[in-house]
């Protein structure tokens, strides 16, 4: 999937999705944002803006997970922002919730 | 039809005695039999006392005292709209020529009329109404048949209701699609469908024909193969000698023991029916299907099958490239227009052939709302179909918003979802991406629990494994593992895993 360029600060980078983040696309994505995490260590927290995103897979979610277990030992975290019910609720039982902040804002 | 005699009769109205004179001797003289008019009213009469059918053409004048030409085209048409006027206005009356062609005049002329030009005019409207006659005598034998066709079907459907399902839909008055069932003797159910070459009226004659000859020697005790034999031998040695194919029937004939279950199929050319257990799953079908009657000497035997409870499905070729037209599988439009409150005209008004479709219940009666649990989809993934999973997904996405219009987006998410993932498991975990392998999914449709139904079956070995502890687990300690079961778990009502976990079955409640 493209993405649009990330934003990056000194301590927050922000990715956002333009879509469903799935299967067919979660191995760019995840390319992607190895490029981001490498390319400058100062970083604190990583935000995934999912607010476009109508569905994630489990493949999604295996990205999602990746990140936070990447991020958690060098002390960083992980926000998450959605807009959909049903993707929030999709973090909610897989308890990805317990892992990173989710925030649930309006689209866009 | 146009009486002979009334071929070449004219009538000719004009309230000037020398025009009335001069316009019947030209048209005596161009071979018509003419009868005079003075006026609107005594034209009138004519026309009601003679019968508008004893007239192939008016010529009027426009202008008269007691109404004008148009105002006697306007009560004509509405009497017989087949017979054709022409008439004469003073030259340069473009408007009063505009408005009498808009009104259905089927030519004019300028007065003082031209010899020529008036027999011109009066041989096109005469060919016009010879023309209007004839497509109306055809529109009313279509209508006729049609009228045939949709008393037998009522007559029929009346007395297999408790069974079968039938949505007749033709295009027009007649059609070469039809479908009929009966009870023969004992507790046997039969059912036939035809679809004969061609869309005009011969075809829907010859449709009739077929389901009459058929039910009689049915009625006499014959196998369905004996009739399919007959009438293809018939349509060999009768339609289409000389090796020139005039007429074909594709033939499905269906013979329902209403007590066991067990059916005898015969299918010469039509799409391939779908057999559905008790649960609604679709079976699949290795059914032998011949070509349709009236092309070879070969006629195969009818094939056998018991599926207690079950459903057997089928349809027209009109339905199927509606189907594809639409990018759902058949079945899916099937349901939707056999359901009782369906609103057909959703999905018929892109139909470009009759349609039917037809679903009995093997082995019990059906209830009013239809059987217990029907199917919605059936689909064979090659093993190494996972590039093509969005489109796999928009495919069952269209496939349930036909079949069940009324779907809520939510639970469309969650169904959606859960299919993704099984799908995915299926295709990585069972087939290894191989196109040696496959994966079947299948939907079900359970209308009194209103509850939706999909199995997803791969052919690879599967593996033991304990998906609640698993859960817990993957939770805690952020495994990636098995997530997608997970995510099938929380999204279904109901997961259940069999078959060392090759065959995943989740129920949704709706």
């Amino acid at each position: 999937m493209n993405t649009p360029p990330p934003t990056q600060s000194s301590s927050v980078i922000t990715y956002v999705f333009r879509g469903d983040l799935l299967s067919t696309n979660a191995a760019a994505a995840q390319a992607e944002l190895s490029r981001l995490m490498g390319a400058d260590d100062r970083w604190k927290t990583i935000v995934l803006d999912l607010r476009a995103a109508r569905i994630v897979d489990s493949v999604g979610l295996n990205l999602i997970v990746s990140i936070i277990r990447g991020a958690r030992p060098a002390g960083r975290s992980v926000r998450v922002v959605v807009s959909n019910q049903n993707v929030r609720r999709v973090l909610a039982f897989t308890r990805i919730d317990q892992h990173a902040e989710v925030v649930v804002e309006e689209d866009r | 039809m146009t009486p002979p005699e009334a071929r070449r009769r004219l009538l000719v109205v004009d309230d000037d005695p020398n025009s009335l004179f001069i316009a019947q001797r030209h048209l005596l003289n161009a071979g018509y039999e003419v009868a005079a008019a003075g006026d609107f009213v005594p034209a009138l009469e004519i026309l009601e006392r003679e019968g508008t059918r004893s007239f192939v053409a008016v010529v009027t004048d426009y202008c008269m005292p007691g109404g004008t030409g148009l105002d006697l085209l306007r009560r004509v048409r509405a009497m017989d709209a087949t017979l054709s006027f022409v008439i004469a206005t003073a030259v340069g009356e473009k408007q009063l020529v505009a408005e009498s062609l808009r009104e259905g005049a089927s030519g004019f002329v300028d007065k003082p009329i031209q010899p020529e030009l008036l027999r011109d005019s009066v041989a096109k409207a005469v060919q016009r109404t010879i023309e209007q006659r004839g497509v109306q005598q055809t529109v009313s034998a279509a209508r006729a048949v049609g009228e045939s066709q949709l008393a037998l079907l009522g007559l029929h459907t009346a007395a297999v209701l408790d069974r079968i399902q039938i949505v007749y839909l033709p295009l027009s008055d007649a059609s070469g699609d039809f479908v009929s069932s009966f009870r023969t003797a004992g507790d046997r159910v039969v059912i036939l469908a035809s679809d004969v070459s061609g869309h005009d009226l011969t075809a829907a004659y010859k449709s009739l024909y077929f389901h009459g000859l058929a039910r009689g020697m049915i009625e006499q005790g014959a196998p369905i193969e004996s009739v399919f034999r007959r009438f293809n031998d018939m349509l060999l040695r009768d339609w289409n000698h000389g090796g020139l194919v005039e007429t074909s029937i594709a033939a499905l004939g269906v013979e329902i023991e209403a007590t066991s279950g067990r059916l005898a199929m015969l299918n010469c050319g039509f799409p391939h029916p779908v057999l559905s257990d008790a649960g609604g799953w679709a079976v699949a079908q290795d059914a032998v299907c011949g070509s349709p009657l009236g092309w070879f000497e070969d006629v195969p035997g009818a094939i056998t099958a018991s599926t207690a409870g079950g459903v057997l499905s089928f349809w027209s070729d009109g339905l199927e490239a509606l189907a594809d037209r639409l990018e759902v599988d058949p079945l899916a439009v099937a349901h939707r227009l056999l359901a009782p409150e369906a609103d057909r005209e959703a999905l018929t008004c892109y139909a470009e052939d009759d349609i039917f479709a037809v679903r009995a219940r093997l082995g019990h009666g059906i209830a009013p709302t239809g059987p217990a649990a029907v199917p919605l989809l059936r689909q064979v993934l090659s093993g190494d179909a996972l590039a093509r999973i969005d489109d796999l997904q928009a495919f069952w996405e269209r496939c349930l918003r036909v079949a069940l219009p009324d779907l809520d987006e939510e639970r469309l998410f969650d169904v959606m979802l859960g299919l993704r993932e099984a799908v995915i498991n299926g295709l990585k975990h069972g087939c290894h991406a191989s196109s040696e392998r496959s994966v079947v999914i299948l939907a079900s449709w359970r209308a009194a629990s209103r509850t939706l139904a999909l199995r997803i079956k791969d052919d690879g070995a599967g593996h033991d494994f304990d998906l609640g502890a698993h859960e817990a687990a993957a939770a805690t300690s952020l495994l990636a593992e098995h997530r997608g079961l997970v995510l099938m778990r929380n999204l279904a009502g109901r997961l259940d895993l069999a078959e060392r976990g090759t065959q995943v079955t989740m129920e949704f409640s709706l």
